[in-house]
């Protein structure tokens, strides 16, 4: 089996869903900027594409259709290269990797473009929700239907885990990414966007359209503090999940050009590493948080290593409390776990999350010497996925 | 005198309204202007028509046609200005004073628009709960734009006709019919109707999605700026006459709604509340030119600034230089305020200092018109600084006080001028509130009570005239209100909970919360001065809360605790446990409570209490009511007010609620005479 490896990475800056820069992006628009950023970094004729493959985890309206076929048009890839769109909720971006992988290593083509995009702004309030809820599955099964908030309360509820440790997790994940921003670890990965947003003016109550630059992650608060996030009303009534402790709804896109390794050693471009392995599994979907928990050992055992191997994680921040449930039953050492942060501060749409991990953990991993990085996440509806890569130095 | 005069100069024919106070286009109006219409059209010797007022073009249509259905009777204002559009000679519009709604419609239907720079114009509709139906949602957006024109509408507000050259031919300093002419003569071609073409805007969807996000999340509970929305969507989508007949659909359905009844309730309510009972033109009110206030704390410096606002001279009295700097430096700050946001020019808060006269000396306030004592609230002192005035004031001046509770027939008497002592109870901060309770004593003259009227409508308040009797209107509907909130908690609820489901039927703040900020030692004096007449009155939660140093947000603990200089009420497990004991020690079992049931007991008992009051006489007049609500007390203004909310609920609901919750809850909820009596005559409360 030869192998897949990731060439080049590319991303939008986050931005803060309906009051932030991407509220009045398209889908194609917003998608397109980033696979155009990642071809251009890999050095590529957009005509080599094996297939652009585009995970979403709410595809329709503006990313609806095929969103990933309109993404490779308007990503200026000619009419012949396809495009298809793909969704495991959180983890679409992820699966869009893998799934590319793996036809490299079946031998499918040579080139291909993963990644994610998801415009929460545009798309989650104005969902079709007709015949949303089969109601033979909802009287068996009714958790599949539930909000991730609610699975969240279930996860900290049942295993223990207390609105203090929540906070000052949330708090961790906000100065990691500052300092992160500080020593400007994400310049690698963010690039500037130009785009017409929507603003309301807060005194005068004005609507207007504005032309802004989007050039970084606009969640994250280097002014946070324990004291703060603390005073947080929870989002439902007695409950413990706050905003200060959960990720924030945001909208971007990310993209990565993935090449067999002969088309890669012909290639200009250094890779940025190799793809092992990957997994999921499912778990109950009232605690759907958990689900890294069965992913990860899953993956581990296919690849061969242990916990101890993996030098860098990246376990998607959907809750807080998900993550340290996991981190300790996982036992991953805090040290190598989201070290710069996490969609609790840089924010989480959904179907970019999984690309962005990937890059992320990629170009960090280089930075820390590290050979194999895994990146995971839960999944709603009730399931983990979890990737493996073996960075290159 | 006829609605509409013509003369013709040059050739073109310059039509004038005259239908004062406003030029409104009543059906009568329309009439007139269709006929001349149709005349002219007829004139060979006719190249066009400047339509124009006198001191003021128009301020639309004519609310009450609304009502009584005649503003949809042909010619009605859709067709009048679709006429106005398509006509084949020129139509100009030359407009000064102000132009508003249904006529600023129609100058949007014009060919040609002429305006004095300052000539206020708006699209007030949404203050009304309605959207502008007559073309405006339509024929803005393709005249400015989709954004511009999504302002203009979506808050109502008024501008000045400079703020928007674009919408303008011209902008003149005169009536604008010589320039109007002038264009007339100079055209050479046929004129030309807006075109239908739907509204171009790069990202209309995307704007317009985020434009309803905005306005949702700002006003939910108000119908009418989705509508407007939804007709700009229509304006990027469709032609022009599907948008206009899709408009008017639009229009008819908020017209039925709820909400915008309730704000043309309160539209009416507001013009009633201004005027005095058996006025007659020989009803001649003093002028009041000049007002002296005693006392420069809090209340006395904010009604300060109230009559500064309007240029209105101030001589503001206190015992001591300390207390009169405190009242400065109060009146700085609000100055200060002013300049920092560009609302006041450098000259105009100088011009504002020189209105400001500041004394220990009574003597200052010998020629004052009206003298407003604002001293503490305790009769035997206000009734000294009554005698005292009484003594200083020239004979021809009135004398108020701002007391909120105390029985101003006492204060009158210690006067020589019974007729002339009148309460003026302003709310806190006295600048801000808009309301004012003008209160008339036994003996206040109603000259008297046209001048505290006049005077009102100058500071830009509300007032409603109340009689005599313990909280006059507001504060005496709020005790019963507040009591039965406090008996919620005291049987199980949480303040918090008592707070949010009133927060979510719509007021502004739940009644713990306003406890908080007024101070609860506000409340602690009226239940002594209750007990004082009533021993065997039990001591309430409320009155432990102060005897355990919980004065409420000024000293950071009260129904909640407050973080330093944050003024965010936060849950006080400590007043919880202080609760739990209190229950316990009175063998009080805890139940929980519905929203529903929240929001049932604290309204109902305002309603009733408000029938009580209207049935003594305290009130002038239902409406008066609803609007003391609405402006002092937070009560949502698309319920109306209480008392028209009560009635949109219907008698049955109203009767068969006071009924059960006299049985079940406190006798206070035994249906007022009032509601009993309408349940039969189904006649609305006047």
């Amino acid at each position: 089996m030869r192998d897949a490896l990731i060439v080049s990475y590319a991303r939008s800056g986050l931005a803060k869903s309906w009051r932030g820069a991407l509220n009045l992006t398209p889908g194609a628009t917003l998608g397109a900027h980033s696979v155009k950023a990642a071809l251009h970094k890999a050095q590529l004729d957009p005509a080599e594409v094996e297939d652009v493959v585009i995970g979403c985890a709410n595809p329709e309206g503006t990313t609806g259709l095929n969103i990933g076929r309109q993404i490779a048009l308007a990503a200026h890839c000619p009419p012949s290269v396809p495009g298809m769109t793909i969704n495991r909720f959180c983890a679409s971006g992820l699966q869009s990797i893998a799934t590319c992988a793996q036809r490299i290593q079946a031998k499918e083509g040579e080139v291909f473009v993963a990644g994610g995009v998801e415009s929460i702004s545009c798309t989650q309030q104005e969902m079709n929700t007709h015949m949303l809820m089969d109601p033979a599955l909802q009287k068996r099964i009714p958790a599949i239907y539930w909000p991730m908030l609610n699975t969240a309360e279930v996860v900290a509820q049942r295993y223990q885990i207390t609105r203090d440790r929540m906070d000052a997790y949330g708090l961790l994940s906000q100065t990691r990414a500052a300092d992160a921003v500080a020593r400007q670890l994400y310049v690698d990965e963010i690039v500037p966007m130009s785009v017409t947003m929507g603003v309301a003016d807060p005194k005068t109550g004005q609507l207007s359209t504005q032309t802004v630059t989007l050039d970084r992650d606009e969640g994250i608060r280097a002014d946070t503090t324990l004291e703060a996030l603390a005073q947080i009303k929870p989002a439902l009534d007695g409950g413990v999940i706050a905003a200060g402790n959960a990720s924030q709804f945001s909208d971007g896109s990310a993209a990565c050009v993935l090449m067999s390794e002969q088309h890669a050693a012909s290639s200009k471009v250094k890779p940025l590493g190799i793809f092992r392995g990957y997994a999921v599994a499912g778990c109950e979907p009232d605690e759907m948080g958990i689900g890294p928990v069965f992913a990860v050992p899953k993956l581990l055992k296919q690849v061969g290593l242990t916990v101890a191997d993996i030098g860098l994680w990246e376990l998607n921040e959907a809750f807080a409390v998900q993550v340290l449930y996991c981190m300790d039953k996982l036992n991953i050492p805090a040290d190598r776990l989201n070290v710069n942060g996490g969609a609790i501060a840089v924010g989480h749409p959904y179907g970019v999350s999984g690309t962005r991990l990937v890059g992320h953990a990629l170009l960090e991993g280089r930075r820390r010497g590290v050979r194999y990085v895994v990146v995971t996440m839960c999944v709603g509806g009730g399931q983990g996925a979890a990737g493996c890569f073996e960075v290159i130095p | 005198m006829n609605l509409l005069t013509r003369t013709d100069q040059d050739h073109v024919a310059i039509l004038t309204l005259h239908h004062p106070p406003i030029n409104s286009f009543s059906l009568p109006l329309r009439q007139a202007l269709w006929q001349a219409l149709q005349q002219i059209e007829q004139d060979p010797t006719i190249k066009g028509v400047v339509l124009t007022g006198q001191d003021l073009f128009s301020a639309g249509a004519d609310i009450k046609e609304f009502s009584n259905l005649k503003a949809e009777i042909e010619p009605n204002l859709r067709t009048l200005i679709h006429r106005i559009n398509h006509y084949p000679k020129w139509v100009a519009v030359a407009i000064s004073g102000l132009c508003m709604g249904g006529a600023f419609e129609l100058a949007l239907g014009a060919h040609l628009r002429v305006a004095h720079e300052a000539c206020k114009i708006a699209l007030p509709e949404v203050k009304l709960g309605l959207l502008p139906g007559a073309g405006g949602t339509q024929r803005l957006p393709r005249l400015i734009g989709l954004e511009a024109a999504l302002n203009f509408m979506i808050q109502g507000a008024t501008f000045k006709a400079r703020e928007w050259q674009a919408l303008f031919d011209a902008l003149v300093e005169d009536d604008g019919v010589a320039k109007a002419v002038e264009l007339i003569r100079a055209q050479s071609a046929p004129p030309v109707a807006l075109s239908p073409k739907p509204v171009r805007h790069p990202q209309a969807e995307a704007f317009l999605k985020f434009a309803e996000n905005s306005v949702k999340s700002v006003a939910p509970r108000y119908p009418a700026p989705l509508k407007i929305i939804e007709c700009l969507k229509i304006a990027t989508t469709t032609a022009l006459a599907d948008g206009l007949a899709k408009e008017a659909v639009l229009f008819e359905q908020l017209m039925l709604s709820p909400e915008s009844r309730a704000l043309r309730h309160l539209f009416f309510a507001e013009r009633a509340a201004g005027k005095v009972a058996n006025d007659s033109p020989t009803l001649t009110a003093p002028h009041i030119d000049s007002v002296g206030i005693v006392g420069a704390g809090t209340m006395g410096s904010g009604i300060a600034i109230a009559l500064l606002q309007a240029a209105i001279p101030v001589v503001l009295v206190d015992q001591t230089d300390d207390a009169l700097a405190r009242g400065r430096s109060a009146i700085e700050r609000w100055l200060s305020d002013q300049l920092r946001k560009h609302k006041f020019t450098e000259a105009r808060a100088q011009q504002v200092r020189g209105l400001l006269t500041l004394s220990t000396d009574w003597n200052a306030l010998q020629q004052v018109d009206l003298a407003i004592e604002a001293v503490f609230e305790d009769l035997a002192i206000k009734q000294s600084v009554f005698e005292k005035l009484d003594a200083i004031l020239k004979p021809s001046a009135l004398l108020a006080s701002n007391t909120s509770t105390l029985d101003i027939n006492a204060l009158a008497a210690k006067t020589r001028r019974p007729q002339q002592v009148l309460g003026l109870h302003f709310f806190s901060p006295a600048h801000v509130m808009k309301l004012l309770e003008v209160v008339k004593t036994n003996d206040t003259a109603p000259e008297v009570l046209k001048a505290a009227l006049a005077l009102a409508k100058r500071i830009h308040k509300i007032a409603v005239i109340a009689g005599v009797c313990d909280g006059f209107i507001g504060n005496r509907m709020v005790i019963p209100y507040l009591r039965m909130a406090e008996q919620l908690v005291e049987e199980g609820a949480t303040p918090a909970q008592v707070d949010s489901a009133l927060e979510a039927f719509g007021m502004v703040m739940g009644p713990f919360k306003v406890a908080d900020l007024a101070g609860l030692d506000i409340g602690y004096a009226i239940r002594r001065r209750l007990r004082h007449a009533h021993p065997q009155l039990p001591k309430s939660f409320s009155e432990a809360l102060v005897e355990s140093k919980r004065l409420g947000q000024k000293v950071g603990l009260g129904w909640y605790r407050y973080d330093g200089a944050k003024r965010k009420p936060l849950v006080d497990e400590a007043v919880l446990t202080q609760l739990a004991t209190w229950r316990q020690q009175r063998r009080i079992t805890p139940r929980t409570f519905t929203a529903a049931e929240i929001v049932e007991r604290c309204i109902f008992a305002l309603i009733n209490e408000g029938a009580k009051l209207l049935g003594d006489g305290i009130a002038e007049r239902a409406s008066d009511i609803d609007l003391v609500y609405i402006y002092g007390y937070g009560f949502p203004p698309f319920r109306g007010g209480p008392l028209y909310y009560a009635q949109s609920l219907g008698s049955i609901e109203v009767l068969s609620t006071l009924t059960r919750l006299a049985h079940t809850v406190d006798p206070l909820y035994t249906p007022a005479p009032l509601w009993q009596q309408w349940s039969i005559t189904q006649a609305p409360l006047q």
